[in-house]
């Protein structure tokens, strides 16, 4: 009897794995498949105008979307005060565009007499606009260059008042006070020169010439983003300098002078 | 020769003395007065340039950490905003455009 049921429980067993491999079998193939289903398997038919248009609408959907987030994004910062107003105005001229320059195109699609005039009008959602190939790896980027240049301007402007509290502390803690301040200008200056030289590329970093050559614009993109990645590196550095010089003298009770005027 | 009646000397000695009393009480009370004054004036300025010397050592400690605390202070929340721009900017945008047709 109780053999019985062993060999059943057994069997039930084995019946249950065999079901469970299959399972993940089948979705070890389907998930893949769902996971590279996007836009590029739509087909539609050579003389299909209103397919071709639906297409093309829905791609002008996924890029205004994305240019919606983005500023929304570039508002947050500037709200909070961590972007300035004419960086803040730049980066919105730019979405702006961008968004009214697909509102014309989605006009164009839209009125397209033909499959292949509103193929020719797909097309140009890529090679005129890029988005997602040029516009906001390059904003976002320029939002947080914004961001850094931002808060160097500050750190810069700090050096006279942390120059006059560390020159008012006690010898005791000068020296490690003047070795950290001596970083902090370091990284203060280098990354003002990273953001200066990423700021001379930006202009580079255009639709055109990304269809002009591909190479060179990621060659050219590299660096800006080298660049920006160096300067918000040496930003952090700074203001951990700082964080420990404000940690030293707070704690030796340091008498500053009053700063000279 | 006239000579002074012992009365008449006794007399003039104690207006003299009197006049002296006076002038010497006068002198002391000036003296004194002037060095009350003085003394007065003296640690009023005494106090006064401590209170200044106290309030300037002690506002340039306060405003100078307090400078310091503030930019800190900015900064830390600054740097946290950072990271959200750095995070935005690392997101791989590229590979959401793939140039199709339908």
């Amino acid at each position: 009897m109780f053999q019985q049921i062993a060999n059943r429980a057994r069997h039930a067993a084995k019946s249950v794995a065999l079901v469970g491999s299959l399972g993940l079998m089948v979705a070890g193939v389907l998930v893949p498949l769902a996971g590279f289903k996007n836009a590029a398997t739509t087909t539609c038919a050579l003389t299909d105008t209103q397919c071709v248009v639906t297409f093309g609408n829905a791609r002008i959907a996924e890029r205004e979307s994305a240019l919606s987030t983005l500023n929304s994004h570039v508002t947050k910062l500037f709200s909070a005060g961590r972007i300035s107003s004419a960086d803040n105005t730049a980066l919105v001229a730019d979405i702006s565009s961008n968004e009214s320059g697909l509102t014309a195109l989605k006009g164009q699609l839209d009125a397209a007499p033909d499959a292949k005039t509103a193929r020719a009008d797909v097309k140009l959602i890529y090679t005129q606009f890029r988005i997602f190939a040029v516009v906001l790896p390059r904003d976002y980027h320029e939002v947080w260059m914004d961001a850094i240049a931002h808060i160097d301007a500050r750190l810069k402007g700090s050096e006279t008042i942390i120059q006059d509290a560390i020159n008012g502390a006690p010898e005791s803690v000068q020296g490690r006070a003047k070795t950290l301040f001596s970083d902090y200008q370091s990284q203060v200056s280098t990354a003002e020169a990273q953001t200066d030289a990423a700021q001379g590329i930006i202009g580079q970093l255009t639709p055109a010439n990304f269809n002009a050559s591909p190479t060179a614009y990621a060659s050219q993109f590299g660096s800006y983003k080298t660049d920006i990645q160096t300067a918000g590196a040496d930003t952090k550095q700074a203001v951990s300098d700082l964080h420990q010089i404000y940690l030293l003298l707070k704690s030796a009770g340091v008498a500053t002078p009053t700063p000279a005027a | 020769m006239y000579l002074k009646t012992p009365q008449a000397s006794v007399s003039g000695l104690r207006r003299q003395a009197s006049v002296c009393v006076a002038v010497a009480a006068l002198a002391v009370t000036l003296a004194l007065g002037g060095c009350r004054t003085g003394a007065a004036h003296t640690a009023s300025s005494s106090t006064h340039g401590a209170g200044s010397l106290s309030n300037g050592a002690g506002s340039s400690n306060s405003s100078s950490l307090q400078q310091l605390q503030s930019i800190d202070s900015q900064n830390q929340s600054d740097s946290q905003q950072l990271s959200g721009a750095q995070s935005s900017a690392g997101v791989n945008y590229s590979s959401q455009e793939s140039q199709t047709q339908p």
